[in-house]
Formats: structure tokens, C-alpha cells, sequence
């Protein structure tokens, strides 16, 4: 027993013998310290302007001089907060390490947030420049998708308002969007589980350069339609949020109204739940959309009182019709691109996989004759701080 | 490898036999020879009394008083010994010495505890000890008279373990005064002390205490044995013992629990376990320990409960703070950026810019800064230590980070971390040791090298057992009745038994519920229903 | 040898994290998407049958572990060659999930570091647990799957705003036969891998509860695998068929509020030490039958190099990922019946036979 024990120490012993050896004898293999690394926050991809492969753009956060502005001190000769470098390369992997030709750093891809794509990129097959975000161990999942009409680099250049690093800035755009519900945003996550759907369309918002007072500023444009992984159309603002609906993204957001006896009014919208279903009959597929919507009066434009349940039945009704038209609207530009971007062929394979196994082979056909029923359940439901607008009332009796 | 090393040394040691010449042989009745004999073992030593007498009229028998000054309280020596001895009554005549002696022993010496001894070497040892021994020409026996008094250190509140509410007293050097203390805290015939001695030069006192019918018997048997067979030449603290009786003596964590505080000990009494008290510190030994009890304080069961849980938890998370914070950090900074925030990590980022070392260097090297500091404080005086520390952490600190030696991210975790290190004052070595341990594996292998670690530690803490209770119980193996003062420090009135593994000879403490004498029998009834 | 003795609550865990294993981080049958609830629960079905099987042996045989049974049955010489055969088996299981393990932290996480690096360490802490002996296994085994299931349950929480349910639908869209296919994957590897238990039986200390702790621990991996992959393929929907660990990819994709954000870390580490526990009881099962097979009076000094062993065998026996996977498509399910469901019934049946024999020549 004692000889036993005795074993038990030496081999303890040489245990601990061997893993010191072990840290000792190199190790850190996959160290890499935080002031070696070049954080990337954006990066933009495009075509190479010459030869095939892709021109790969990176947005790198100059980090000191980012905290030494937000506090203040700014001495003399500042750098610009962000660096831009452009590389190319055959494929995206290789642009990216083609980049540290450039930067002394090595690229840190894992705090990328936006990937700004071109129009080109979009029309030739965006897959294939994704792929690599999501094989690599490195970029995650969470970035932001855009497309942009201009080249990608302008807009990681761009100024970005209060923001000094712009894809911060978007990053910020993309989680406001309940403020309007007219942009649809659109993680990778979310384009490569739309992508392996076999009858799904994608979207992807938009963003491009305006200029005012002589500098670049970004903004958010309506939303682009690839179908089978190809840029084929846009959709507006309106449009948008009419496909958001359906989508049951509409977390927010404000909708106007024209009244009858002239002016206008305009809600909030607190929340909307849609219910679709989807099913074939008769030869067709039959969509049946219902949305329960809340909301509240937020402004109006006449002199009228609309706080008396009557008013706000009519309110309700315009509303209705209001949303319906949204709808409507995305619906008739889906059909229009031949692009189911609501996901019916999704969910007439989800509850009734048998059908959908006939009708996938020609679901381009039977969504654009697809007869879509909306109905509407529009609730107001508060006033605001005031009942009616500022005006002396005569007293009845 | 290194026990193997030690008991070889140890064998040879034996071997050489006992270096020390004992005598046990026999008082001479000679006085003059008894006294060159004493002189002899003792040296010139000039705290050595030696008071010539004369006793008795019809033959006046000569003999001596002997007592180390200094050991002994006077006043008992002039009033209780020496006055009687000199102006009282001569004895009556005829009587022999040995008559004389028996005599002096029952009407004259108004001393406590008085013992007849034949033999020469515990006489020396009770000399040593603070008696006064009386010899008489042609006795040969020698009269050992408690005296023992000497100058103690009054009863103050331990400075390792501060309490905010409850008992401010705490145990003092002196083992009498010791177990005096645990005695006022548990009347009880139960409580039972049983003595040894221990050190074989030293010959210090040890006590173990237990209480009878909560003990378990083993326990007991297993702590007196451990202590019989330790064998040392002296023993000055509780931690002279704890290194030998202890399961695990090459594991960083104690086996060994110990504590200043008489309340803290009769409740570990109460609970089962047994307390071994050395002479001449203020350290009492408790066993069998578990690793749970360094996250209580006595504080815990002094403020109401649902604070005092509050209170504790914030114990656990500061104790993996203090181990793991700095590894970490270093695993998050080094390897794993992708995992902090974006703004988070462009703040760190900034901070760090053109720092000369890897981050677990900065750590380490910091570490030790922080040490230094601390030991510093610890050792100089008061006053001194207190400049150390704030010259040390701030000048020292602020100038590193304005250097842009270290960055100023370091330097915080460093600074959480120390401070998380205090809050549990018994883990306060493995915590150091663990910290470090920790942070070189993280620096080594990331987050990879804490989980491996980890498992380390985990492994070798279900392994471990203190006087064969395992050492992680309740929580591994799990007894969910024992929880209630782990998880949470549950009422009172709710723990109802000692713990499973340590107490089960007597497993309850009181009926559930709120039932006290003064409540009504219907009540009582109710609360025990609840349960 | 080992004089540890287990309770049958430790036992039900080991079960348990055995099983969930490495399978929770590299599921097979992941091409039935959104059915794989189905396939686990068939699998689990069948991992109880393969329980049933060696149950039943082990009645016959109380006290005996699968070697001590093996040279009842079959005599020493064919008892020692079917011992030898499961030797082969544990030693590949525990190599495999070894290799699993460095795969996945070499494609997620360390991809700059040798495997030997990543190998050894590890392996050095299994020997330690294993030279421990059954009791430290099992006892260190309690917090670690009980911070597994807590984690899971967690993710349910964390997942809730992005959980689509509708992502587990349809039911049933392929052929039964794929179906069936994919869940007898599922039962043999991971629930029939648990055959290893029979070496650990009779070390626990109340032998009646045996089977109810075995079947306990059975359903309870079942029911942690089928809540995991159902929050992945509801989070990730039709990806997770493409994704090579879908369990890492839907904690990556896990954002509340911006704070409880990028922790895919947590789940990974946790879900190796569940991996931990499987190769230390492998290893155990390998040194202690070793030590069985040669009379050796105690398992312990062989935990070393069959540990080395192990390494090797984890470094060799997956030269690469695609390789790995096609093993678990097409190799496993008949590679793995035969030692949870032929070989077993062969013992199973001889000692019948046997033992009526017995009956037969006694009165």
C-alpha cells in the first residue's frame, strides 16, 4: 500500500514535471495580443476592377484615437479614426490575407459588424462571396448584410454623423429599425437560412451616399430582392414595411392616414401580429394573411376632435386600409420579380410538405397565381397627452 | 517524490535512536544531592530559586524550596507556602520525615494542588512548568506545589477573523485560559478535554476537546491516534501539528480547519467535530473540515439570515474573482478577443496600445508587485505598512500604466482581484496559488487551459478527505439536507441537524420550527406540522 | 485493483454524461434537420434495448463485470478473446471522442495550435482522474453535468426571442427507411456505447437500483440531446444540416440586449467536459480490464500508457473531418451492433444455454 502511494507521488511529480515542461517548451500558439491585432469593424466587397476575383475593403478602428477624441485632449496631427485598405484577390479568403501586404497588423475579422456589398457582387451570385464569412472560424454570423449602389469603400469612408466609425453608425441604423419598420434588416445568419430554403427569395436593405452641406452622409434606401442568390429588383419603403407585416417584423413604426374631410392623421404603431396560412385549392394556392394591429394617435393635421369612439372606429378603418395597401403593394412587386420573398413556398412546405413536393418545381408559377386574402384587425387604443386639439369648444346641451 | 524523500529521512532519523539522555531514576533522600542534581540539568540558570528551610522543632528537618522565577505567582510562594512553613507550628515531635512531610501536605501547606513525586525527572519537568517544588533532607520524594503564574496576554478580539456583531473575545496563548473560554461558551459535562504531551523538547501542552454523544467515537480515536504517532521535536503553533495529522499534506487547501474564536469552536464542537488546542497559541485546530466552512464567518449566524446569504454568496463570487479574474482576463485579452463586446473591446484596445509585454506577462509581473506590497504591509510596523501600501499601489500603479508598461486594464483586474482575495481570509494561500497557477495556463492555453485547470482542481478536491469526510461533501457527494448552510444560510430555526457526514451520531439539534418554552402548546404543535 | 464503490444516483449521471458525450457537440443524423427530436427519441429507444440486453446478462451474472462474465461463459480462452474485442471498442471510443474534441477546438477555436499540444494535457488529466479510481470519477462527474443541464435549461431562455418553431416542421418529410437509418446511427452511437458500464456495475453500492439508474440515466441524455439539437435546428433551421458543429454555431448566434452576447465559449468548454468524463471512463474501462485480462493486481500503473495509447489512437484514427463524418453515416451503425447487440447476445444466449444445461445436469 505505502509502496503504492509512494508510485502515486512520483507520478504526480512527473506529471507536474511534464506540463512545465509543456509551457515552458514554446505553447501560445494561437496568442495573439490585443495590440497586434487590426480590428475590423466594416469591410465591403466587390468585383476586382480588373481580371476575376474580388476587391475586398476593410474599415479598421484606429483605437487611441478613438478614446483620445471622445476625451477631449486631440493634440495636433490626428489621424482619421478609421483606416481603409483595399486588397483583391481570387477569392474573398485570399483578398483578406492578400491585405496584410498592407497592414502591419493582422486583420481581426471576429468584431466585423456591416459587409457593405456592390450591385455587381449581388447580380453575379452572392453565395460565393459569403461563403467565406461563415466557413472561417473568425467572422461570425451577426453581420449585418447591405447592398449599396455605390462603391462599398464610400460608404466605410463615409462621415456617419454623430458616429465617428461608420459601420458603428449602421450598426445603429439596423437596430432602430422599429423606429420606422420600413428597413428590413438582414444578419449573414439570416441570409444563408433564407438562402438553403428551396422556394424563398431574399432581401437585403440598401444603403448609399447622399450628399448635403458638401459632405458624405449614408442613408437607408428601400430594400433589394435576390432571387436564387441574384440582385432582380427593389422594393421602397413602403413596400417594405408592407412585406414586413406579413413578416411579422413590424415592432414599431408610424402610419398616416388621409382623413375625408381633409388632413391628415398619423399613428404609432405599437405591435402587430400577423397570422398566414397557406394552402392549395382548387388549383391555386390560396394565402390567407390576418394581422391584429395596435396603435395610437400620435399627430394630426385638422382642427377635428377624433377622440369619440366613433372617430376611432373610422380611424381604425382608414388604418386598414392603409396597411392593406402596403401589402398589396409588396405583394404586387413580389409577383411582378417572380420572388416569393413572404415565404409562402416555406410555409406550405412546413405544414403540408406533400403538396409543396409537387408544386416546388414550378412555385414561381403558382405564387405569382397565388390568390392572397388580408384581413385586417386595426385597434387605436390611446391619444397621447391631449384628447383634441388645442380649440375652444361650444358647451352642448 | 518528495514524501518518498522524507520518510526515508525520517527512518534514518529514527534509527539513530533518542538523542535525548533521560533519566528516570529516583530522588536521592539526600537534599544536597537532589539540589547539585537539579543544578546540574538546569545550568546556572539565575531564574532558578532555591530557598533553604528549616521545618519542624524536635529534629529540624533542613530542605529547600525550588521554583523558577518569573513561572510562578509570589504571592502564593510568601503567603501559602513560605509564611506557613516558617511561623506555623513546628510539628509535633518525633515524627520522622516522612511523617513530616505527610504532615505539611494536610494542615500546613495551603496550596491547591499538591502532589508527592519519588522521581527526578518530573520533577524538573514540573519546575518547568511553574510549580514549586519543596524538598526535604532524607525524603525522597519531593513536593510538587501549584504555583503557576505568570504574566498573559488579556483576552482581545483576533485580528484574522473580525466580526462586525457577536462575541468580540478570542482564545489567548495560554491553554488553561482556552479552555476556561470554551467551557463558558458549552456548560456541559459532555465537553470533555483530553491531555498530551507533545514536543519532545518543547513538551507543550495539547488538548483535544469533543463533545461526548455528538462526537463520533472514530473521529476521536483517529485524532489521538495521528497525534500520538507525531513526533517532533517542538511545537509552537497549531500549524506545527496540522502539517502532521493532516490527510493531504502536499494539497493547497487545508485539511486541517482552525480558528481563533471560543464561539466559532463550540459550534464546530456542536456540530460533531473535535478541537485540538496547543499550549502557547491562540490557534485552535478544528476537524474534520470541509472546504464550505472557509466561506462561513461567524457573522453569518449574528445577522438574519436572508442578509447573512446575501453576504455569503458574494463570499463565493469574490473567491472565484479572486482565483480566476486575472486568468480570465488574459484568456479574453490574448485569445479569445472575439468574445468581448465590440466597444468594450476597442476601449481595452486603446488602453493597451503599445504596451511592451504580453498580457500575462503584465499580469504576473503585477501580480507580484501586489504581493510584495501586501507582504511589506504585513510585516513593518502599522503605521509604515499603511504608507507602503498607498505608495505602493498608487505611485507604483499610476506609474506603470503613465509609463505604458502595463496597461490600465491590468492593473484594475489586479486590483479587484486583491481585493477579492481578503474577503475569505482561509483560502487566502490557495487563492494566491491558484490565481497564479490560473493565469499561466491561461496564458499558455486561453480559456482551454482554465477549463483544464479546473478540471485539475476539481479532481483533485473530490479526491481529497479531512479525518476521512470528504473534503467538497456536502456539495460533492451531494447531501441536499446540508445545503441549507451552504446555498443559503437558511433560519435557524430551520437547521435542525448537524451536518450529515460529520454529526451523524446525533444527527438533530432541535425539533423544526419556532417552538421555544415560552410559546403555547397549540403553536408549537402548528410549527412542527410545518416540517 | 479499485475498491471504489458508487452510488446509483452517481451512476445515473455518469450515464448521462457519458452518453450526451461528444455526440452534443458532433451529432450524427443531423441530415433528418428538423426531425432529429424523432431520431433521438427512436435512438434513445433503442439505446434502452442495448441496456436491456447487457441488464439482463448482468442479472444473470450479478457482481461480475463484462469480463469477469465473458470467462464464466465462455471459459478463459474465448472469454479472454471476446474481452479482448471490447477492449478494442472502448479504446476506439475513447480515442474517437478524443479526436472529436481536438477537431472541434482545432476548427473552432485553436486553430494555430498542434494537436499534441491540445492532446496532451488533457490526456495527462484523464490519467490523473483514472488513476483516482471509479469513486473520484463519479464524484466529479456530479457538478459537471449538473452545470450541463443547467446550461441547457439556461439556453432555453436565451434562445426564446429567436426560436422559431415553425423550424422543426414538417414532421416526417422523408423516407421512413432514412429516418430509421439515422436513429439506429443515434442508438449505437452514442446511447449503445454505453455497453462500457458493464465494466462499472458492480461497483456500485446497491445493486437493485442497478437498472432503474442505468435506464435514468438513458432518458436523461436522451432528453438533454433532443432539447439541445431541437433549440439548434429551431434556431438555425435548415442550416444546421450544413453546419459542422450546430450546437457552437446557435450559441454564436446567441444576442440579447447586446450583454448576453458572443458566449459560445461557455457551452464549448462545458460540452468538453462532458467529453472529459466519457474518455476518463473509457480509460478506466481500458486499464481496468487490462489489469483483469492479465491478473494484474492493481489497474493504476496502466493508466499511463494506455492513455498514451489513447493519444495516438485519437492523433490516427481520423486522419480528417469528411472522413470522420462518412465514418458515422455508413461504418458505425453495423460497426457498433455488433459490439452492443451481436456480441451480447451471443454471451447472452451461450449462458442460457448454459445455464439450462446446469438446470438440466443438477437434479
Amino acid at each position: 500500500m505505502a509502496d503504492d502511494r509512494r508510485k502515486n507521488r512520483i507520478f504526480r511529480g512527473s506529471l507536474g514535471l511534464l506540463l512545465l515542461s509543456l509551457v515552458l517548451s514554446g505553447g501560445c500558439w494561437d496568442r495573439r495580443e490585443l495590440e497586434t491585432l487590426a480590428v475590423v469593424t466594416g469591410m465591403g466587397l466587390n468585383y476586382a476592377a480588373q481580371g476575376d476575383g474580388y476587391e475586398v475593403a476593410f474599415q479598421i478602428v484606429r483605437a487611441a484615437q478613438l478614446q483620445s477624441a471622445s476625451g477631449g485632449a486631440g493634440g495636433g496631427g490626428e489621424l482619421k479614426p478609421v483606416w481603409i485598405l483595399r486588397s483583391t484577390g481570387p477569392t474573398v479568403f485570399e483578398a483578406v490575407r492578400n491585405a496584410t501586404f498592407q497592414s502591419s497588423r493582422r486583420l481581426f475579422l471576429s468584431h466585423n459588424q456591416v459587409l457593405i456589398i456592390s450591385e455587381a457582387v449581388a447580380k453575379g451570385g452572392l453565395l460565393p462571396a459569403l461563403e467565406f464569412f461563415v466557413r472561417d472560424h473568425e467572422p461570425r454570423n451577426t453581420q449585418w448584410l447591405l447592398l449599396t449602389p455605390d462603391e462599398p469603400v464610400e460608404i466605410l469612408d463615409a462621415a456617419a454623423g454623430l458616429e465617428r466609425v461608420s459601420a458603428l453608425a449602421i450598426v445603429d441604423l439596423m437596430k432602430q429599425y422599429q423606429l420606422t419598420s420600413k428597413i428590413k434588416p438582414v444578419y449573414l445568419a439570416d441570409y444563408i437560412k433564407t438562402r438553403i430554403e428551396k422556394t424563398t427569395a431574399n432581401t437585403l436593405p440598401i444603403i448609399r451616399i447622399y450628399e448635403t452641406a458638401g459632405k458624405k452622409e449614408l442613408l437607408l434606401d428601400g430594400t433589394a430582392i435576390l432571387k436564387e442568390d441574384r440582385l432582380v429588383g427593389f422594393l421602397d419603403h413602403k413596400e417594405t414595411r408592407g412585406l414586413l407585416w406579413v413578416l411579422g417584423e413590424v415592432r414599431g413604426g408610424v402610419i398616416t392616414v388621409d382623413l375625408p374631410g381633409g388632413g391628415k392623421a398619423t399613428f404609432e404603431i405599437f405591435d402587430a401580429i400577423p397570422k398566414v396560412k397557406v394552402e392549395f385549392k382548387e388549383g391555386r394556392v390560396q394565402v390567407k394573411i390576418e394581422i391584429k394591429e395596435r396603435a395610437g394617435l400620435g399627430a394630426q393635421t385638422t382642427y377635428a376632435d377624433l377622440s369619440t369612439p366613433e372617430q376611432f372606429k373610422k380611424l381604425e378603418n382608414l388604418q386598414t386600409k392603409a396597411i392593406e395597401d402596403e401589402i398589396r403593394a409588396a405583394l404586387a412587386k413580389a409577383k411582378a420579380y417572380k420572388a416569393d420573398i413572404f415565404g409562402f413556398g416555406e410555409y406550405l412546405y412546413k405544414h403540408d410538405h406533400r403538396t409543396w413536393q409537387r408544386l416546388q418545381k414550378e412555385w414561381e408559377r403558382y405564387f405569382v397565381d397565388a390568390q392572397v386574402e388580408i384581413k385586417i384587425e386595426a385597434m387605436v387604443e390611446e391619444l397621447g397627452l391631449v384628447t383634441r386639439p388645442a380649440t375652444y369648444r361650444e358647451l352642448r346641451k | 517524490m518528495f514524501k518518498f524523500l522524507w520518510r526515508k529521512l525520517r527512518l534514518a532519523h529514527l534509527r539513530k535512536k533518542n538523542p535525548l539522555p533521560r533519566m528516570y531514576r529516583e530522588l536521592s533522600p539526600d537534599l544536597e544531592v537532589n539540589l547539585t542534581a537539579i543544578r546540574r540539568e538546569l545550568g546556572a540558570s539565575p531564574d532558578l530559586i532555591i530557598r533553604r528551610i528549616t521545618v519542624g522543632s524536635a529534629p529540624a528537618t533542613t530542605g529547600a524550596l525550588l521554583y523558577i522565577d518569573g513561572l510562578i505567582d509570589q504571592q502564593i510562594v510568601h503567603r501559602d507556602i513560605i509564611s506557613p512553613l516558617l511561623n506555623g507550628e513546628k510539628g509535633r515531635k518525633g515524627q520522622d520525615s516522612k511523617g513530616l512531610l505527610e504532615y505539611l501536605v494536610r494542615q500546613v501547606l495551603s496550596v491547591g494542588a499538591v502532589k508527592k513525586e519519588p522521581k527526578f525527572e518530573p520533577v524538573v519537568q514540573a519546575l518547568l512548568e511553574g510549580k514549586t517544588v519543596l524538598f526535604l533532607d532524607g525524603q525522597a520524594e519531593a513536593l510538587l506545589l501549584a504555583t503557576e503564574g505568570w504574566e498573559k496576554r488579556a483576552i482581545n478580539e483576533p485580528d484574522a477573523e473580525r466580526i462586525i456583531l457577536g462575541p468580540h473575545e478570542g482564545f489567548t496563548e495560554n491553554i488553561r485560559i482556552n479552555t476556561a473560554l470554551l467551557r463558558r461558551k458549552i456548560t456541559n459535562p459532555g465537553l470533555h478535554f483530553e491531555e498530551m504531551k507533545l514536543g519532545r523538547r518543547t513538551r507543550t501542552t495539547v488538548a483535544i476537546a469533543y463533545l461526548k454523544g455528538i462526537v463520533n467515537e472514530k473521529l476521536v480515536a483517529e485524532v489521538r491516534s495521528r497525534l500520538k504517532r507525531v513526533n517532533i521535536d517542538l511545537v509552537l503553533d497549531a500549524n506545527y501539528l496540522n502539517e502532521f495529522i493532516s490527510d493531504a499534506p502536499f494539497s493547497i487547501f487545508p485539511t486541517v480547519g482552525f480558528t481563533e474564536r471560543p464561539d466559532v469552536t463550540a459550534a464546530k464542537l456542536l456540530e460533531g467535530r473535535v478541537a485540538i488546542f496547543v499550549d502557547g497559541t491562540p490557534v485552535v485546530s478544528t476537524v474534520p473540515v470541509l472546504l464550505v466552512e472557509s466561506f462561513q464567518s461567524p457573522d453569518d449566524y449574528n445577522f438574519p439570515y436572508y442578509y447573512a446569504t446575501f453576504i455569503r454568496w458574494f463570499r463565493y463570487i469574490s473567491f472565484v474573482l479572486a482565483v480566476l479574474a486575472p486568468a480570465l482576463f488574459v484568456a479574453l485579452g490574448s485569445y479569445h478577443q472575439e468574445l468581448i463586446p465590440t466597444p468594450l473591446l476597442i476601449t481595452i484596445k486603446s488602453a493597451t496600445e503599445g504596451t511592451p509585454f504580453p498580457l500575462v506577462v503584465e499580469m504576473v509581473m503585477m501580480g507580484a508587485v501586489f504581493e510584495i506590497i501586501r507582504e511589506a504591509g504585513v510585516r513593518l510596523a502599522r503605521p509604515v505598512g499603511q504608507t507602503i501600501s498607498i505608495v505602493g499601489a498608487l505611485v507604483v500603479g499610476e506609474a506603470a500604466v503613465t509609463a505604458g508598461l502595463v496597461g490600465a486594464p491590468t492593473i484594475i483586474v489586479i486590483a479587484i482581484t486583491a481585493i477579492a482575495t481578503f474577503v475569505v481570509p482561509d483560502l487566502l494561500g490557495p487563492g494566491i496559488i491558484l490565481r497564479l497557477f490560473f493565469t499561466i495556463l491561461a496564458g499558455v492555453f486561453g480559456a482551454y487551459g482554465i477549463l483544464i485547470g479546473l478540471l485539475f482542481i476539481l479532481l483533485h478536491l473530490t479526491s481529497l478527505r479531512s479525518f476521512g469526510v470528504p473534503y467538497l461533501s456536502p456539495l460533492v457527494p451531494l447531501s441536499p439536507g446540508d445545503l441549507k448552510d451552504v446555498l443559503i444560510r437558511a433560519p435557524i430555526w430551520a437547521m435542525r441537524t448537524r451536518p450529515r457526514l460529520i454529526g451523524w451520531s446525533q444527527p438533530e439539534r432541535q425539533p423544526f420550527g419556532f417552538g421555544s418554552s415560552g410559546t403555547e402548546e397549540g403553536e408549537e404543535g402548528e410549527a412542527e406540522d410545518g416540517g | 485493483m479499485d475498491q471504489g464503490r458508487i452510488s446509483a444516483g452517481q451512476l445515473t449521471l455518469l450515464v448521462m454524461s457519458f452518453t450526451i458525450g461528444s455526440w452534443i457537440v458532433l451529432p450524427t443524423g443531423l441530415q433528418s434537420g428538423q426531425n432529429i427530436w424523432l431520431i433521438i427519441l427512436f435512438g434513445l429507444g433503442g439505446g434502452m434495448f442495448f441496456a436491456c440486453l447487457g441488464l439482463l446478462l448482468y442479472r444473470r451474472f450479478p457482481g461480475k463485470n463484462l469480463f469477469e462474465i465473458h470467462e464464466l461463459v465462455f471459459g478463459p480462452v474465448i472469454g479472454k478473446f471476446f474481452s479482448l474485442l471490447y477492449l478494442w471498442f472502448f479504446l476506439q471510443t475513447g480515442g474517437g471522442t478524443l479526436g472529436v474534441f481536438v477537431t472541434m477546438l482545432k476548427s473552432t477555436v485553436f486553430t494555430a495550435t498542434p494537436d499534441l499540444a491540445l492532446l496532451v494535457p488533457w490526456v495527462i488529466i484523464v490519467i490523473y482522474g483514472c488513476r483516482r479510481g471509479i469513486e473520484v470519477i463519479a464524484r466529479s462527474n456530479q457538478p459537471l453535468i449538473l452545470a450541463t443541464v443547467g446550461l441547457i435549461l439556461i439556453s432555453i431562455l436565451l434562445v426564446l426571442n429567436i426560436f422559431e418553431a415553425d423550424n422543426l416542421l414538417p414532421f416526417l418529410d422523408k423516407p421512413f427507411s432514412r429516418i430509421a437509418w439515422d436513429a439506429l446511427g443515434v442508438a449505437v452511437f452514442p446511447f449503445g456505447q454505453g455497453v462500457i458500464f458493464m465494466m462499472i456495475l458492480p461497483r456500485v453500492n446497491r445493486q437493485q437500483k442497478v437498472a432503474g439508474a442505468v435506464f435514468g440515466g438513458l432518458i436523461g441524455a436522451g432528453l438533454v440531446l433532443m432539447i439541445i439539437q431541437s433549440l439548434a435546428v429551431g434556431v438555425l433551421g435548415k442550416v444546421a444540416e450544413v453546419l459542422v458543429f450546430p450546437t457552437y454555431e446557435f450559441y454564436r448566434i446567441i444576442d440579447i440586449a447586446q450583454v448576453l452576447t458572443r458566449l459560445e465559449l461557455i457551452p464549448l468548454l462545458n460540452f468538453l467536459t462532458m467529453g472529459f468524463i466519457k474518455i476518463m471512463l473509457c480509460l478506466y474501462a481500458l486499464a481496468f480490464g487490462t489489469a483483469q485480462l492479465f491478473n494484474l493486481r492493481t489497474y493504476r500503473p496502466l493508466a499511463i500508457p494506455i492513455g498514451v495509447l489513447l493519444l495516438v489512437v485519437a492523433r490516427r484514427i481520423f486522419p480528417s473531418v469528411s472522413e470522420h463524418m462518412r465514418y458515422f453515416e455508413e461504418v458505425q451503425p453495423y460497426y457498433g451492433l455488433f459490439f452492443c447487440l451481436v456480441l451480447p447476445l451471443i454471451t447472452l444466449g451461450t449462458a442460457l444455454l448454459r445455464g439450462r444445461a446446469r438446470r438440466e445436469m443438477a437434479p
